[in-house]
């Protein structure tokens, strides 16, 4: 049983631990301030699944056996936390339905064309290029867009598939 | 600790997921969120609740497969939204891989990424998931699940030394 106290010890102290981290590397590296945030956030998450995964390591199980189960019960919870704090921060970042979110709290009350109109196809396509250049995801030449970096593309092919097991389409609204 | 903690958590969760999976195919419910915590949270729960009472498992192997069963679930159903509505980094991505070694004209990415598909069932999504309410002029107000929601994202963000986002 105190093995498993211990281990949900760790898992409670993994998202302020995270959140600890983004504040330090915020103010050791000002400029990342003004970068998309996903890098911080994913450098943070990872750090302290790393860290935790150490202590883990130290501290759960007796045997060598017993440990191995652990660290691979203690991975498998951790990386689901860091999964949350990333989804939970990138979509505070750049998530459609968060952002629309923010408009209707700060109007108050407000149409679904107005919503549209402060935050359409312009902006929203002008900030994810900016911020696909500034990752070296894709890179721009003359009037057209180049794939820089294949991983990008199969994370989102990911997506897509895992979208249409669900029967969602994509491009066919 | 067993392995068989890791067998039955991980298959609690397979058994959430396979059920969420034939409920989506046959027909996706509106309240997606309420969906998905029932199926991945709730029957996950309820398995592990009942191999308890029947005796097959102990107090603190069921604790432990919940535990990670819960875990699973809960990051499943925080990514599923990148699944279930495309988001435009992602469209974009796909977009310019498919095109190549010739590049997708900045022309051609605005004309498939219509507004529609851009903002998807977003808005509908919201009022159907009760993070907004619609009055009967079509204008629309933050529910009190929204509410919450923007006010533990501020925190959050606040905590983590973020500004607002751009969107």
């Amino acid at each position: 049983m105190g093995d498993t106290i211990q281990l949900l010890l760790i898992l409670l102290l993994y998202f302020p631990l995270t959140v600890g981290l983004n504040r330090l590397q915020l103010k050791l590296f000002p400029e990342r301030k003004s970068l998309p945030g996903q890098g911080t956030i994913a450098r943070s998450a990872f750090f302290a699944l790393l860290l935790l995964l150490v202590v883990a390591g130290f501290l759960l199980g007796d045997s060598a056996s017993e440990k191995a189960l652990w660290l691979v019960y203690s991975v498998i919870t951790l990386v689901c936390l860091l999964l949350l704090y990333i989804s939970v921060m990138c979509v505070s970042e750049s998530g459609r339905r968060f952002y629309f979110m923010l408009l209707v709290e700060q109007a108050g009350s407000i149409s679904r064309k107005e919503l549209q109109a402060a935050y359409g196809k312009q902006h929203m396509l002008s900030v994810r290029l900016e911020r696909l250049s500034t990752w070296g995801v894709v890179a721009k030449s003359g009037s057209s867009y180049f794939l820089r970096r294949r991983s990008a593309y199969w994370y989102s092919q990911f997506f897509h598939l895992w979208g249409s097991l669900l029967g969602f389409k994509w491009f066919h609204q | 600790m067993s392995i068989g903690i890791l067998i039955t958590g991980i298959s609690a969760c397979l058994a959430g997921w396979l059920l969420h999976l034939a409920w989506w195919r046959l027909s996706r419910p509106i309240d997606d969120l309420r969906a998905l915590l029932a199926c991945l949270i709730l029957f996950p729960l309820v398995i592990l609740s009942v191999l308890f009472l029947l005796g097959s498992l102990s107090f603190h192997a069921c604790f432990l497969s919940l535990v990670l069963s819960t875990s699973l679930g809960s990051a499943y159903i925080f990514w599923y939204p990148a699944a279930q509505a495309a988001s435009p980094t992602m469209l974009i991505t796909v977009l310019v891989a498919q095109a190549g070694g010739k590049g997708c004209p900045e022309e051609a990415l605005k004309s498939v990424l219509t507004e529609k598909v851009l903002s998807g069932n977003s808005l509908d999504s919201l009022v159907g998931e009760q993070f907004a309410s619609e009055d009967s002029e079509g204008n629309l107000q933050l529910a009190s699940r929204g509410k919450r929601t923007l006010k533990f994202i501020h925190f959050l963000r606040k905590s983590a030394g973020f500004d607002d986002p751009k969107g």
